[in-house]
C-alpha cells in the first residue's frame, strides 16, 4: 500500500489518493498437526480471522446517508478550532502527529492494514499503524465506564450474531480524534462497531457514535474491508519515522 | 490510576502512563535468616500458583494461549549456569569478543557516570529480541492458522511467529524485532529470529549486538513444584561479532489467568526520552 508511508503533514494529500483496493484471491488456511492452532472458532461460527484493509481510508467521516455528523454547538466550536489550526499548518494539534494512539474509530479508517485474530478467548485487532493492538474479550457488555480507567482505545466487549461481529466500547479518554479532520469526542463517547461478513473476502462495517458532549444525536458511519491474502504487516514505528 | 508500581524504577523502564498492573507479582521476601526467607518464598509461590491458576492454563502442552507474566525483573541476560550466580559473577561466563568486552565496559562506565547510553525503548522503539522477552510486563499468545502472535503489554510490542513452514521471504527488511520463524520439536516451540537492525541491546544493562544477531528460543510449558504452570524460554544468542560462541540465557513466564493485557502508551509520557543519546530521567 503506497499510502502507508505518509508523513502526518502530508495527510491532506491522502484525500486525492484514496482508491479502491484490488479484490484479492481466496486465502488458504495453513493449519496442520505440525503447527496446531488452538482456541479456534467453533465450526459454524463466523470466523473473521485474517488480513484486512479498508477499501477507502477516510480523512473525514460522514453519516451513512452522506451527511455531516450532527455536531452540537460545543462540537461545532471545537471542530472549527481544530480545522482552523490544521489549515494554518499547525499539524501538531493532531494527536497522531506525536504518535499517540489513533483511538476508535479513527484507527479503523487509517491507511494501514491489520489482522483480526479470532479465538474462543477473545478477538484481537493488530494494526500495522504504529504496531497498535486491541484485545476484546467475548462478553455481553463492556464494563461500566466508571469501573475502568479511560484509555485511547476504550474498554470493549465483543459478541457474534450470525455473520456480524459486534463490539461495544466505552471509557475512552478524550485525547483522540474521531477522524483525521478533527471530529471531536469526549470521555462519554460510546462506540458500537458492526463487522458483517458479506462474502468470504468482504466485511461491510458500520460504526455508531454516541457522544452527548459534542453531538446532538447518535450517528452511524460505514466502511468496507477487503481481505489481503498476500499481505504481511510491516514493522511500523511512529517514533522512528514520525509517519502515521 | 489503579496501577501500582512495584518495580524499582529503572532507567530503561520508560515512558509509561500505566507503569505496572495491579496484582503485579510481589517482590520476594528479603531480610531475616535464609531458611525463613525460603519458607516465605515457598508460601508466596504456592499462594500465587493457586491464585493465578483459578482461571486455568490450557492443558495441551503445545497450547500457550492466554496471558503469562515473568516474575520480577532481571535487567541482565547471562549464560545459564549449573549453580546460582549473581549477575556480576555470571558475567564472567559471557563469551565476549574484544569488541563486546569494550562495548560492555563503555555501557557500564557511562551508567556509573550518571549518563547511561539510551536504549531503544527509551525512545519508544521496539525493545528488540531477546531484550523484549525480559520485560517485566504481561504477554499474551494468540494462535491462528500458520501464525502465533505474541502481544506484549510493554509499549504495545507485537511479535509474529510464522508457523506456516515457509522460509524467511527474500528481501525481508531488517527491523527492531526481526523476522521470526517457528516450529514444534515435540512440545517445545522453537523460534528462530534474525533480520534484526543493530539499534537494540541484548539486555538493558550492557550487552550489545550487531546485524549478524540470530536468536533461537526454545519455549516449553511445565508445571512447577507449587502446581503452577510456567513457560520456560531458553534463549540462545549468536552473533560472531560480539560473542565468540553461542550462549543461552533463560526466562520463565508463569501463567496468569487472573489478568488481562492493559493498554500501554509509551508515546504519551516519555520521561526518559534521550538527549544526545543519553538517557535523562525527567
Amino acid at each position: 500500500m503506497m499510502m502507508r508511508k505518509m508523513p502526518v503533514a502530508c495527510l491532506p494529500v491522502l484525500a486525492t489518493m484514496l482508491a479502491a483496493a484490488p479484490v484479492p484471491a481466496a486465502e488458504a488456511p495453513a493449519a496442520s498437526d505440525t503447527a496446531p492452532a488452538f482456541e479456534q472458532p467453533a465450526a459454524g461460527t463466523t470466523d473473521f480471522t485474517g488480513k484486512w484493509a479498508i477499501v477507502k481510508p477516510a480523512l473525514h467521516l460522514l453519516t451513512t446517508d452522506g451527511k455531516e455528523p450532527p455536531l452540537n454547538e460545543a462540537g461545532k466550536t471545537e471542530y472549527a478550532k481544530r480545522k482552523a489550526a490544521l489549515k494554518s499548518g499547525d499539524h501538531k494539534i493532531d494527536p497522531v502527529s506525536t504518535c499517540l494512539m489513533h483511538g476508535i474509530p479513527r484507527l479503523l479508517y487509517a491507511p494501514y492494514p491489520f489482522l483480526i485474530l479470532q479465538t474462543t478467548r477473545n478477538v484481537t485487532f493488530v494494526h500495522e499503524a504504529n504496531h497498535t493492538f486491541r484485545i476484546v474479550y467475548w462478553d455481553k457488555a463492556p464494563p461500566a465506564a466508571e469501573d475502568v480507567d479511560p484509555t485511547y482505545l476504550g474498554s470493549a466487549a465483543a459478541r457474534i450474531e450470525g455473520k456480524t461481529l459486534i463490539i461495544d466500547s466505552v471509557s475512552f479518554n478524550d485525547q483522540t480524534w474521531l477522524d483525521y479532520s478533527g471530529l471531536p469526542h469526549g470521555e462519554k463517547l460510546t462506540v458500537q462497531e458492526r463487522y458483517t461478513l458479506t462474502d468470504p473476502q468482504t466485511i461491510s462495517g458500520e460504526v455508531r457514535i454516541t457522544d452527548p458532549q459534542f453531538y446532538s444525536t447518535a450517528w452511524n458511519t460505514r466502511f468496507t474491508l477487503k481481505r489481503q491474502p498476500g499481505m504481511s504487516l510491516k514493522e511500523n514505528v511512529c517514533m522512528d519515522t514520525h509517519q502515521m | 490510576m489503579r496501577r501500582l508500581a512495584w518495580l524499582a524504577v529503572s532507567i530503561a523502564v520508560v515512558c509509561t502512563a500505566s507503569f505496572a498492573q495491579e496484582g503485579a507479582p510481589q517482590a520476594p521476601p528479603t531480610g531475616g535468616d535464609p531458611a525463613a526467607r525460603a519458607a516465605a518464598r515457598d508460601k508466596l509461590n504456592a499462594t500465587q500458583a493457586v491464585e493465578w491458576n483459578k482461571n486455568p492454563a490450557p492443558t495441551d502442552p503445545r497450547d500457550f494461549s492466554g496471558v503469562w507474566w515473568t516474575r520480577g525483573y532481571d535487567r541482565t541476560f547471562r549464560p545459564v549456569a549449573d549453580h546460582p550466580m549473581s549477575p556480576d559473577a555470571a558475567a564472567t561466563l559471557l563469551p565476549m569478543t574484544p569488541l563486546e568486552a569494550a562495548s560492555r565496559q563503555h555501557h557500564l562506565d557511562m551508567e556509573k557516570a550518571g549518563t547511561p547510553i539510551a536504549d531503544a525503548p527509551t525512545q519508544c522503539f521496539p525493545h528488540g529480541i531477546p531484550r523484549l522477552m525480559a520485560s517485566p510486563y504481561p504477554i499474551e499468545f494468540v494462535y491462528a492458522p500458520g501464525l502465533i502472535t505474541i502481544l506484549h503489554e510493554v509499549a504495545h510490542n507485537v511479535r509474529f511467529i510464522h508457523m506456516d513452514g515457509k522460509p524467511v521471504p527474500a528481501a525481508t527488511p531488517r527491523s527492531f524485532l526481526g523476522y521470526s520463524v517457528g516450529h514444534w520439536e515435540g512440545n517445545t516451540l522453537v523460534i528462530v529470529t534474525d533480520h534484526f537492525n543493530d539499534r537494540t541491546q541484548i539486555d538493558e544493562e550492557s550487552l550489545s549486538h550487531g546485524l549478524q544477531l540470530k536468536v533461537t528460543e526454545r519455549m516449553t510449558k511445565f508445571t512447577n513444584k507449587y502446581g503452577g504452570v510456567e513457560i520456560r524460554n531458553l534463549i540462545t544468542i549468536e552473533d560472531p561479532e560480539h560473542f565468540t560462541k553461542p550462549w543461552t540465557a533463560e526466562r520463565l513466564y508463569p501463567w496468569r489467568g487472573d489478568i488481562k493485557i492493559a493498554e500501554y502508551s509509551c508515546e504519551e509520557n516519555n520521561r526518559n526520552a534521550p538527549v544526545n543519546g543519553i538517557s535523562v530521567a525527567k
